[in-house]
């Protein structure tokens, strides 16, 4: 079956800049999908282009296996919230949401019945004659939303839709974008610089940076299999500890060894001996009470209160490293005892930051 | 943003040129006729572009003893004794406009200051000033004249600077105010704190940001001047005459309107107004709107 | 015209001033201002007032402060002056003409201006032009475009086939035309310049998402721009109406309110009214109508543009 959206080969230069460099992606049929990266990575300029805002130097964008990239925005049957919602300030909401369907030519009763089953599903049945420009940035939102769905888009595409509202807001509206999505069977391209956002609500996830996508999987699969350091780094709240380890031979096996004095022994890897780094999530350290074979100390520096979950920052290696755990009491200067497993390790090579993929076996003390 | 099918642009392309043309064609006419000798001024078909320019109307106005000269040899030539001199023209409106911007300008930035930083008089008090620019300048003209013969104003510089200062202070007030308005008040305050009095504040700190909004208004309220007609007309008697009057002495009994030398006359008096427009060209909207519409 | 109020001194005035002034530092500043605009326009409103009870006429060679009251004659005659009506009616005919006129054209041609394309500046300073010239000249410049053997009649014989030689200027029907063309060839670029101002800071996100859901650039503009553009349009609609209502320079030029008063306007009327027949004290009555008239819509006006405003 053709996919729904297809991205070939995308560039575009702006003023001597590459903003999006040679991107290629599919987006299936119902499937939601979201562009993750930082500012500047080229996620909003990719969003443009498949608007029709903006005209790609080279490649092909096509739409159910249609090319559009000659098509005018106005004839594309793509649907956009905008970061600031656009709602238009000197209509009333009821107007708003008709918009489309007034471009299509419904009649006024066809048109009626549309924005109100509209505004039961997203809540709007107070605010429907008031004017656009009297909303509050949640009504706005819901406004933009519905509005675009209202003309039923073949694609629908969103740009940071959650960045101007409040983490109250943002954590409900999560799920219940995602619930919507999956009721209409929207096909769903999500930008956003928030990997919780990205992870939390989309089939797959697609990480950009500096105009390229780096790696493009299921949340599943960013987060145990990260692909480079960039992407290991970026995922993950609190973000992942990278720990200097020191590779060799040993036998027909590989051995990594962590300052003070821990060793694991895992099959042989392709990455060079020598220095290299091991990427350990703050969730996969353990807390052992007492210093024990396979432990090494660290010297708390710092805890970040959540209520049920702290996160300590310690000093390890000459480095701070993050740890997340349960809440209990503890002192500042504590040694902590800490234990790595090498089954949630990533263990990252130095000079190309790839993740090295390893097998652990049994630890040695 | 989108895309023009060949109609619309055809239609966008003839529409900004019709409109270009339009605008052209007055002017075109005026500078073309500044170059015709007087048999061409009337001829039918009309005369596009002078087939045999000649200065002449130029002389008439900047220098008429050699414009008799040039008439008394070149048969055919136009003559005419004007009765006052361009030059003086030209120097009374320099002087007028030029004394009428500096008290208006130095007026209006002293009120704007004060009504958008100690909101002097409320809110109304600068529409006050915009009531002025409401009435229309005849209704007044009559009894200016009255009271400028009292105050021994009539027919003197002082008194048209006077009235132009008085009608141009509402662009003054509205433009100043608006400029000041985008300089944050928090500016004066630190200066403030470091001692400084309001005034200094003021003109140490916030004018220097202002300085090219002044100017602008400077240019616009000069424009204003030196384009005035209907005070120049009724509240001289002869002894200063501005540009705008001085088109109409180039009237004669036989000839009526010598258009070549009235061209002459409003080419070179439209002149400065088309330069200085041109360098505030972005300030216009903002003087123009009193300050309502912005870039 | 109200003095100004004396506002207290603001807090930062008063840690300032270690001694009490005759007169508060900000009212002392805006004092220039406010002196020459009541000399100049209050003391005159007030010369006005008396003057419209008297039927002072200076060839009558009494001082204007001794001329005999007639009290309230010069008002029941100016609304029975068939002549002064005509003019009030005139110009309310020529403000709505211009400005409406004026108004189209620049939307119109304004909304050709919205994207860019090259040339686009200088086009825009070309169009600008006739702003730019003195009123008198391009009046006169008119005066000569509309002579009877002048090269509007010639464009006008090319068109319909046969000589055409028009004296406009000297036709009762027609010479108002003339004027209205030389006031609105000369400010339809301000209010272009104005409309474009207003729609180049049209939210430009608005108009994205509405091509995104399909809307034709007509509907655009109807339904997006326009509604966004009101309170443009509303200043400059204003603006332009209180200018052309004290329309003179045009008139004077081409033909002094003639022929006979066929194209008399107000500030015409009372001109030829007072330089022309010496009638002052009547003019004084006329023109203290039109101004209460024209405060009074002031009045009404300013309320809604201060909320506006704030």
């Amino acid at each position: 079956m053709t996919a729904k959206l297809r991205l070939s080969g995308i560039s575009k230069c702006f003023a001597g800049r590459d903003a999006v460099r040679d991107l290629s992606l599919t987006l299936d049929r119902g499937e939601f999908l979201s562009l993750l990266g930082p500012s500047g990575c080229g996620k909003s300029t990719t969003l443009a282009m498949i608007a029709g805002f903006i005209t790609p130097d080279a490649g092909d964008i096509l739409v159910d296996g249609a090319r559009i990239n000659d098509l005018s925005p106005r004839r594309r049957r793509v649907g956009l919230v905008q970061q600031d919602y656009a709602v238009f300030t000197s209509l009333t909401v009821r107007a708003n949401l008709a918009f489309g369907l007034e471009v299509k030519g419904l009649g006024r009763s066809a048109r009626r019945s549309a924005v109100d089953r509209l505004a039961r599903l997203f809540d709007l049945g107070d605010v429907l004659d008031r004017r656009g420009g009297t909303l509050n940035m949640s009504e706005m939102q819901r406004v933009a939303l519905a509005r675009s769905l209202a003309s039923e888009p073949e694609l629908l595409l969103l740009d940071e839709p959650m960045s101007n509202l409040d983490a109250e807001s943002r954590a409900r509206l999560r799920g219940e974008l995602r619930q919507l999505q999956k009721s209409l069977a929207q096909t769903v391209l999500y930008v956003t610089h928030d990997q919780a956002e990205a992870l939390s609500m989309s089939d797959r996830v697609a990480v950009m940076r500096d105009g390229e996508i780096v790696q493009v999987s299921t949340p599943d699969d960013i987060y145990y299999r990260p692909a480079n350091r960039f992407v290991a780094e970026f995922i993950g709240d609190p973000p992942l500890n990278l720990i200097p380890c020191d590779v060799s031979a040993d036998a027909a096996r590989m051995a990594i060894a962590l300052a003070g004095g821990a060793v694991f022994h895992v099959s042989a890897a392709p990455i060079a001996w020598g220095r290299q780094w091991l990427g350990v999530r703050p969730h996969d350290i353990e807390l052992v009470g007492e210093a024990a074979p396979g432990t090494v100390p660290a010297l708390l520096r710092f805890v970040e209160n959540f209520g049920a979950r702290h996160v300590l920052h310690a000093e390890y290696a000459s480095d701070l490293i993050r740890i997340e755990t349960v809440s209990a009491a503890r002192s500042i200067g504590e040694t902590l005892h800490l234990r790595f497993s090498p089954e949630r390790a990533l263990l990252i090579d130095r000079s190309s930051e790839c993740v090295v993929p390893f097998r652990p076996l049994e630890a040695a003390a | 943003m989108l895309e023009d099918n060949l109609w619309v642009r055809f239609l966008k392309r003839t529409g900004v040129g019709l409109a270009i043309v339009i605008a052209f064609f007055p002017i075109f006419w005026l500078v073309s006729t500044s170059f015709k000798p007087i048999d061409e001024w009337q001829r039918f078909p009309p005369v596009w572009i002078s087939s045999e320019p000649t200065l002449q109307n130029y002389r008439i106005v900047f220098a008429p003893k050699a414009a008799q000269e040039f008439a008394a040899k070149q048969k055919g030539a136009i003559s005419y004794k004007v009765s006052g001199s361009a030059w003086k023209a030209f120097g009374d409106s320099a002087v007028i406009a030029i004394g009428a911007t500096i008290f208006s300008v130095l007026f209006g930035t002293l009120a704007a200051y004060s009504i958008v930083r100690f909101h002097t008089g409320g809110s109304s008090y600068p529409f006050q000033f915009l009531v002025v620019r409401m009435f229309p300048p005849i209704a007044i003209v009559v009894p200016m004249v009255v009271l400028f013969s009292i105050l021994r104003l009539s027919d003197s510089y002082l008194g048209l600077i006077l009235a132009y200062t008085a009608f141009t202070l509402p662009f003054s007030i509205w433009m100043i105010r608006s400029f000041i308005e985008e300089v944050p008040e928090e500016l004066e305050g630190a200066a403030l704190i470091y001692g400084m009095r309001p005034l200094q504040a003021f003109l140490k700190v916030t004018f220097p940001l202002i300085r090219g909004g002044v100017l602008a208004t400077a240019l616009f309220v000069f424009i204003l001047n030196w384009s005035e007609f209907l005070f120049a007309l009724t509240l001289t008697s002869g002894h200063v005459v501005t540009v705008t009057l001085q088109v109409a002495n180039y009237v004669s009994a036989s000839s009526g309107k010598l258009y070549g030398v009235q061209a002459a006359m409003g080419t070179i008096s439209t002149l400065p107004v088309i330069l200085f427009g041109y360098v505030i060209q972005r300030h216009l909207v903002r003087g123009l709107s009193f300050g309502a519409i912005k870039r | 015209m109200a003095e100004p109020v004396r506002s207290p001194p603001s807090p930062r005035l008063e840690m300032r001033m270690g001694h009490r002034r005759l007169i508060p530092f900000n009212v002392a500043i805006a004092l220039p201002a406010q002196l020459t605009v009541l000399t100049v326009v209050l003391v005159p409103t007030a010369i006005v007032v008396w003057l419209s009870f008297t039927d002072w006429q200076p060839t009558q060679g009494i001082p204007w402060y001794q001329a005999e009251p007639v009290w309230f004659w010069n008002y029941y005659d100016l609304f029975h002056d068939a002549r002064f009506v005509a003019a009030v009616l005139r110009t309310l005919l020529i403000v709505a003409v211009c400005v409406v006129v004026e108004f189209l054209l620049a939307m119109s041609l304004a909304l050709l201006f919205l994207d860019d394309w090259p040339w686009r500046k200088i086009a825009i300073s070309i169009i600008i032009l006739p702003m730019m010239v003195v009123p008198v000249d391009a009046a006169n410049a008119f005066f000569m475009l509309f002579n009877d053997r002048g090269p509007i009649n010639y464009l006008i014989s090319i068109i319909v086939g046969r000589q055409f030689e028009f004296a406009w200027l000297a036709d009762p029907n027609w010479a108002l035309l003339p004027i209205m063309l030389a006031e609105i060839w000369q400010w339809t670029p301000l209010m272009f310049l104005l409309v474009l101002t207003g729609l180049m800071n049209l939210p430009e996100n608005q108009i994205r998402a509405a091509y995104v859901l399909g809307a034709s650039r007509t509907r655009i503009v109807l339904r997006i721009m326009l509604p966004l553009l009101t309170p443009v349009i509303i200043i400059a609609l204003l603006v332009r109406s209180v200018e052309t209502f004290k329309i003179f320079d045009p008139v004077y030029i081409l033909t002094r309110g003639g022929p006979g008063a066929a194209t008399e306007t107000i500030s015409m009327f009372m001109y030829n009214g007072a330089f022309v027949y010496f009638r002052i004290g009547y003019i004084a009555a006329a023109a203290l109508m039109i101004l209460v008239v024209v405060a009074a819509i002031c009045v009404n006006l300013s309320r809604p543009l201060k909320r506006h405003h704030r």
